[in-house]
């Protein structure tokens, strides 16, 4: 059985404290960014350095930018993302880091964060971002799920990239009831049973949030493991996962959303 | 075969043969590559180099032979590091494999012993990218120069067991004081080989193999343990090898 614990002293960020924002100019194929960061009440030491990543792991670009202390927060001058360009967008990491009494020392970080890019007409909502919707070609497959490496990154949505404007065919509305109870159902069937993770009210692991985020729509506790093995526990989980799928499912209204996508809400009309 | 050509890419058909033709050498090891399609423009195409870079020399790679990857790494990077989008143009990848596939993949007694598709055909997954022969060569390559040597010293055909463990950590391999500390501990400064041990494995009680003290797959055990509470990006080498365990001082000195 997979147990997380977090013995650091090391703060988690929260993706909502953070605001990074692309800015495309035609100077260039590269953007830069804003980024605002609200570390009030984290309780973070004064002179603690304050970094933010760019990151890609696929062509191992990366990039660090300096942004002053966490008293004294300051964009640098030149934030220009030079390796990376619109195919290639990074993701964005916030790291605290103690340089002075314990040397690269991390005493806070965040999840990975997708910055707002203005030119994404259909990133309407922000909250808290548990997908990350990224391209590829995926050869006849229209669409897949990564999950992460690490306790720190996303789950990523990848989009076939060879079908042309396949993002707005994914923000149709009838786009989120045929596809997005599977994709729950995967990455649900991943965490509890593949993982074997248990559910933490304040755990801030990818694992955690999906799983909170689960407790909104269904408040049945996810069983417990006694015994890893067993296969009767593991169907508890598994019919867990179903449960939950059809209470997201309701909350979300799928079917009547598809209903009304279909028949251009006849129901109505009867 | 032409011992020159204009950078290419293989065209979606062009890519389709060259992956059956991977999947049917993996049942019939003695099939001939096909050679054919790079003389053929239904399934190639010229990059466009002026589209690509500022610089719109025309860019010819040679049919020559690399005694290893890093080799390999260093003749390439200078022909394409300013080509953008070029590390993830999985049809140049492509190309630039058929083209040098006798080195790839070569034959032996007229069989050719494949491995992996994702070896040859870059399939944009980043978990793969690294371990394609040739794009993980270059990206390895262009991120550290010359600090990548060690991590290179393969064959063109061959992924070292000492690369496989170590690039499957992005988080060590993208690090550049990670890939220093690696240097420090298994570069032998004589040879500029690995040192003898590095990847040494040893047999537990119940007769399971494991890696041997301070060898490279305990330092990516440590490093994973160690990357919640520390940021190796702002730390030197003195310092990360400062906080490494006793059990990595034999390979120190």
């Amino acid at each position: 059985m997979r147990r997380t614990f977090n013995y650091t002293g090391r703060s988690r960020i929260p993706q909502r404290r953070a605001n990074i924002r692309l800015r495309w100019s035609t100077e260039s194929l590269s953007p830069t960014f804003i980024a605002e960061i609200d570390l009030d009440e984290l309780e973070l030491e004064p002179s603690a350095k304050v970094y933010i990543d760019a990151s890609r792991q696929d062509t191992m670009a990366f990039m660090r930018f300096d942004f002053g202390t966490v008293s004294k927060f300051v964009s640098p001058d030149n934030t220009l993302l030079s390796e990376f360009n619109r195919q290639s967008k990074p993701k964005f990491y916030i790291k605290i880091i103690d340089e002075d009494e314990e040397i690269g020392k991390i005493i806070a970080d965040s999840v990975a964060i997708q910055a707002i890019d203005p030119e994404e007409i259909s990133r309407k909502n922000r909250g808290m971002t548990l997908i990350h919707v990224v391209t590829e070609d995926l050869g006849d497959q229209i669409w897949k799920l990564r999950m992460p490496e690490q306790d720190n990154d996303v789950v990523e949505l990848v989009l076939n990239d060879q079908i042309e404007e396949v993002k707005s065919i994914f923000n149709e509305d009838w786009a989120a009831p045929m596809m997005l109870p599977n994709a729950v159902r995967e990455i649900l069937t991943h965490i509890v049973v593949v993982l074997k993770e248990e559910y933490n009210d304040t755990g801030d692991q990818w694992s955690s949030y999906w799983l909170q985020f689960m407790h909104d729509f269904h408040e049945e506790i996810l069983p417990t493991f006694t015994d890893p093995n067993s296969t009767d526990e593991m169907q508890e989980r598994l019919t867990w996962v179903e449960n939950s799928v059809s209470a997201f499912s309701t909350n979300m209204r799928f079917k009547t959303v598809l209903e009304q996508q279909l028949h251009g809400g006849l129901e109505d009309e009867v | 075969m032409k011992s020159e050509r204009n950078l290419a890419a293989l065209t979606d058909q062009g890519q389709s043969i060259l992956q059956q033709y991977l999947d049917d050498l993996a049942i019939d090891h003695t099939l001939e590559p096909p050679f054919g399609i790079l003389d053929n423009h239904l399934y190639y195409y010229n990059l466009a180099i002026s589209k690509l870079s500022d610089t719109s020399s025309p860019r010819v790679v040679e049919l020559m032979k690399f005694d290893n990857k890093y080799e390999f790494a260093n003749y390439i990077t200078p022909l394409i590091q300013d080509l953008k989008g070029i590390e993830k143009n999985s049809g140049f990848w492509s190309w630039l494999t058929l083209f040098y596939f006798d080195q790839i993949c070569p034959a032996k007694d007229g069989r050719r012993r494949k491995l992996r598709n994702a070896f040859y055909i870059h399939d944009l997954d980043y978990r793969n990218a690294l371990k394609h022969h040739l794009a993980g060569s270059y990206l390895l390559y262009k991120q550290h120069d010359e600090l990548s040597e060690l991590l290179l010293l393969d064959e063109m055909s061959q992924l070292s067991y000492f690369r496989e463990q170590l690039i499957s950590r992005k988080n060590f391999i993208n690090c550049k004081s990670l890939v220093e500390v690696m240097n420090a501990l298994y570069r032998d400064p004589e040879t500029g080989k690995l040192k003898a041990g590095t990847t040494h494995r040893i047999e537990d009680r119940n007769g399971k193999l494991i890696p041997d003290a301070g060898t490279h797959r305990r330092l990516v055990h440590f490093e994973k343990r160690l990357e919640r509470n520390f940021d190796f990006y702002s730390m030197s080498i003195e310092q990360i090898l400062g906080i490494l365990p006793a059990e990595f001082n034999a390979f120190k000195s």
